[in-house]
């Protein structure tokens, strides 16, 4: 682990480095700039910046090759693959630095000598390290990920793991807000500028992100389909009833043709158009069927359906709820922005950012839990979701009841007849103590009044 | 800082080297220990233990206390760590401490209900800590849903009880205010307990405690990102997430009792709660209360808690303000210093 530690603090102190030496020459060329010496330094500049970047990325490569190469030939598997990856990734990465290195020099040797061009063209630079730096850290996170399971016990892997999906929240936020970081910059800003650059779609992503409870996948198509698909069987086969109830299977054929056929998207083409219950929609045909065990599991399947449908339709409903507050939470924080630049209140970090963001949220979504809209919703979402898991139990149980496997439902009785003699055992057991207790208190009597009469 | 790109690359750059040097500091926290005051196992019925806390020396009190505390969580909040505990100064207080310890229900325990719990287990805990201290009374430390169980206990078994304290303890379960109380009214929890196959997940109850403050793991894990190199911060932080992670399954029975006719019907205060086979009636508590609450508590807000003084029968009753949260009364700094010498204070003047 100590090795995994090194390389990684090699390859973030190489990230800084770069990071700062970008800052400083940036910082100096300005300077330079307000001196009016910046033709004369650019030249300069670069090529002490060119310097330097070299000469930390082939610091980085050579360090962590060697470490790489010693642990590739370890008999510690589970790390082979974890550094073999992170070394080609961090290749790919310093390749890509290098290739923008040369581009830069390139440009900036071919540049005119216009002070404007050449601090637009510093401005474009950082744009494109941006990027570059993005896609070098998030080459970077998924290798943290994977280092998650070499932690001593769950509990610090856990929080490594929160420590992680936070500094991943930054990132995506840091990303999002860029555009109205730059306009701050450039005193580009007004409120409807803001909001042209809300990118719904984006956002959308960090709201899933900070609400993952609510957005979690679920097999429930999975589920609907199968269901759907034994109803389908169920009904097909009972076209073969005793001729008196030919009849009402033509007519209730001929209105559902989809269901009695063999194309089982046909057949869910049925459930799209339908706004009552499948419940409702069955009952005439469950009617003219005998009760038989078949019957029964055939009408939990179609209260499954049911359920499933309106859990779907009830989580989207919140999901909503959920999208269109992160808008409003999008807005106030645009606002706050403007407000900032218009006091000129330029004194604050990212951290700070994301301390008034991760307020704003709570004011919002806070609000919103304490609806009672959201309230139903959520106690309906639940109930929905405990039911579907309720019937798929009892499915399981109806389709293993022939083999010699003891059922959750009996032991449930069993559960019960335990609890029930345990307590009267208790409180047979409070009656004989009470009961000795008293024979004690009457014998000592008997003793004494016997001893007394001697 | 200027609030420009480039200076957030380089506080992103500083924030992914402190995670860095956290995952070293990670590695290095072996082990996380939470209660570790030594106590002695004295009496079990079932998976319910019942502890008493080893002392150096005599206790100064006559009366001993038993520690009633939630089904929710476990006790392990109230000593946290040495610098942290609640006991740790209950015990320097001089008192005499017991407490019980639940355990981890099974499905075997599906059925146990709140009579089992209250006129059940707590009876016999009572009877034992009375039989072994050769008195008639004594007096209960209570927290949260511990509360409100001591208090039906006591209202049940008042010649039992000499003092009874209340922590955090819901009382009136008809407010409003705290998403915990108003999507309580909402839910189904006969489905929740069928659902769960009559033992409710702690994990369950964990999430849904989580979402009373959507953003709280937010502004916990970014403030820690400047713990990641301190050990002792970080491990101190670490104690606490072991706490919160640790949470026991629910018996379904007594859970659903406990929501239907609390949370949903507020029969507690009105009188129409029916434990085993025992009506409870408030007015049965004629000993002296300490009923504690927290001023800024989210999962029982002051305005359960404190109708309290309405409903007791003894007129030896009083009401303490605490600033601060829910666990925050328990853990925090100023708790050290106040919450056990106000109690223990209150206890000798009745003792």
């Amino acid at each position: 682990m100590n090795k995994a530690n090194e390389i990684f603090e090699t390859i973030v102190e190489t990230q800084k480095k770069t990071i700062d030496t970008l800052v400083d020459t940036t910082n100096k060329f300005q300077d330079a700039m307000k001196s009016g010496n910046s033709m004369e330094k650019t030249t300069e500049l670069y090529q002490n910046w060119w310097d330097s970047q070299m000469s930390i990325l082939n610091n980085l490569t050579n360090k962590t090759k060697s470490e790489v190469e010693e642990n590739l030939n370890s008999t510690k598997t589970k790390t082979e693959d974890f550094y073999k990856n992170l070394y080609e990734q961090q290749l790919d990465s310093v390749k890509k630095a290098s290739e923008f290195n040369m581009n830069f020099f390139n440009t900036i040797s071919n540049m005119g000598k216009n002070t404007t061009e050449t601090n637009e063209t510093f401005n474009a630079v950082y744009g494109q390290w941006n990027t570059l730096f993005d896609s070098w850290t998030k080459s970077l996170n998924t290798t943290f990920e994977s280092l998650n399971k070499s932690f001593p016990n769950n509990l610090n892997s856990d929080l490594f793991q929160t420590t992680f999906n936070t500094n991943t929240l930054f990132l995506k936020l840091q990303d999002f807000y860029k555009p109205y970081f730059t306009a701050f910059k450039d005193n580009n800003f007004s409120v409807e500028t803001m909001k042209s650059m809300f990118d719904p779609s984006q956002y959308k992503k960090i709201t899933e992100e900070t609400f993952s409870s609510f957005f979690k996948k679920n097999d429930l198509n999975t589920l609907i389909e199968s269901n759907a698909k034994m109803i389908q069987d169920f009904f097909a086969n009972q076209k073969n009833t005793s001729k008196e109830y030919q009849d009402f299977w033509n007519m209730f054929t001929s209105k559902f043709p989809h269901m009695f056929s063999n194309d089982l998207g046909k057949f869910n083409d049925v459930f799209t158009n339908v706004t009552t219950s499948y419940t409702e929609l069955f009952a005439p045909a469950l009617k003219l069927v005998s009760n038989t065990k078949e019957k029964e599991n055939i009408e939990l399947l179609i209260s499954t359906l049911d359920k499933s449908s309106n859990y779907s339709v009830k989580l989207a409903q919140i999901q909503y709820l959920l999208y269109t507050t992160g808008q409003k939470v999008a807005e106030e924080v645009a606002n706050h922005i403007a407000d900032k630049a218009k006091n000129q209140d330029v004194s604050t970090t990212f951290q700070v950012f994301f301390n008034e963001w991760v307020s704003i949220n709570e004011k919002h979504y806070t609000e919103l839990f304490g609806t009672d809209e959201f309230s139903k919703l959520k106690a309906e979402v639940l109930t929905l979701s405990l039911e579907v898991k309720t019937n798929i139990e009892k499915q399981f149980e109806t389709r293993i009841e022939h083999l010699p496997l003891v059922v959750k439902s009996e032991m449930n009785e069993l559960y019960q007849t335990i609890h029930d003699l345990k307590k009267t055992i208790k409180a047979l057991e409070i009656k004989v103590n009470l009961a000795k207790a008293e024979n004690n208190s009457t014998t000592t009597k008997a003793t004494v009044t016997k001893k007394q009469t001697v | 800082m200027k609030l420009n790109n480039i200076d957030i690359l380089q506080e992103l750059s500083a924030n992914t080297s402190k995670i860095v040097k956290g995952i070293e500091t990670l590695n290095e926290i072996k082990e996380v220990e939470i209660a570790i005051t030594p106590k002695t196992l004295v009496f079990q019925d079932e998976k319910v233990k019942l502890f008493r806390y080893n002392r150096d020396s005599k206790a100064t009190y006559k009366t001993p206390v038993l520690i009633v505390y939630a089904l929710v969580n476990t006790y392990q909040m109230l000593d946290l760590q040495p610098d942290r505990s609640y006991i740790k100064n209950l015990l320097e207080a001089g008192l005499d401490v017991y407490l019980i310890d639940w355990g981890y229900p099974t499905k075997m325990d599906k059925y146990l209900s709140m009579d089992d719990y209250i006129n059940g287990y707590i009876d016999n805990c009572v009877d034992f800590v009375r039989t072994e201290n050769k008195v008639d009374k004594i007096n209960i430390l209570s927290i949260c849903q511990g509360g409100t169980f001591s208090l039906i206990y006591s209202a049940l078994h008042s010649e039992k009880i000499k003092n009874l304290v209340t922590h955090v303890t819901p009382v009136d379960f008809s407010i409003n205010d705290g998403l915990l109380f108003k999507w309580s009214k909402e839910m189904d929890f006969k489905a929740v307990v069928a659902g769960f196959d009559g033992i409710v997940p702690g994990s369950f109850l964990n999430e849904g405690f989580e979402m009373l403050k959507p953003m709280m793991k937010f502004h916990k894990s970014s403030g820690l990102m400047n713990s990641l190199e301190d050990k002792t911060k970080l491990t101190n932080y670490l104690r606490m997430e072991k706490w919160i992670s640790d949470s026991p399954d629910q018996a379904g029975a007594c859970f659903l009792q406990f929501m239907e006719d609390l949370y949903q019907q507020n029969k507690l205060i009105k009188g129409e709660l029916v434990v085993g086979e025992h009506k409870v009636n408030l007015k049965n508590l004629n000993m002296p209360v300490l009923n504690i609450y927290a001023s800024e508590d989210h999962l029982v807000p002051p305005t359960a808690t404190t109708p309290l003084g309405d409903y007791v029968g003894t007129k030896d009753y009083e009401v303490y303000r605490f600033e601060g949260g829910h666990i925050g009364v328990f853990v925090g700094n100023r708790s050290q210093k106040e919450l056990a010498p106000k109690v223990a204070n209150w206890l000798k003047d009745r003792d």
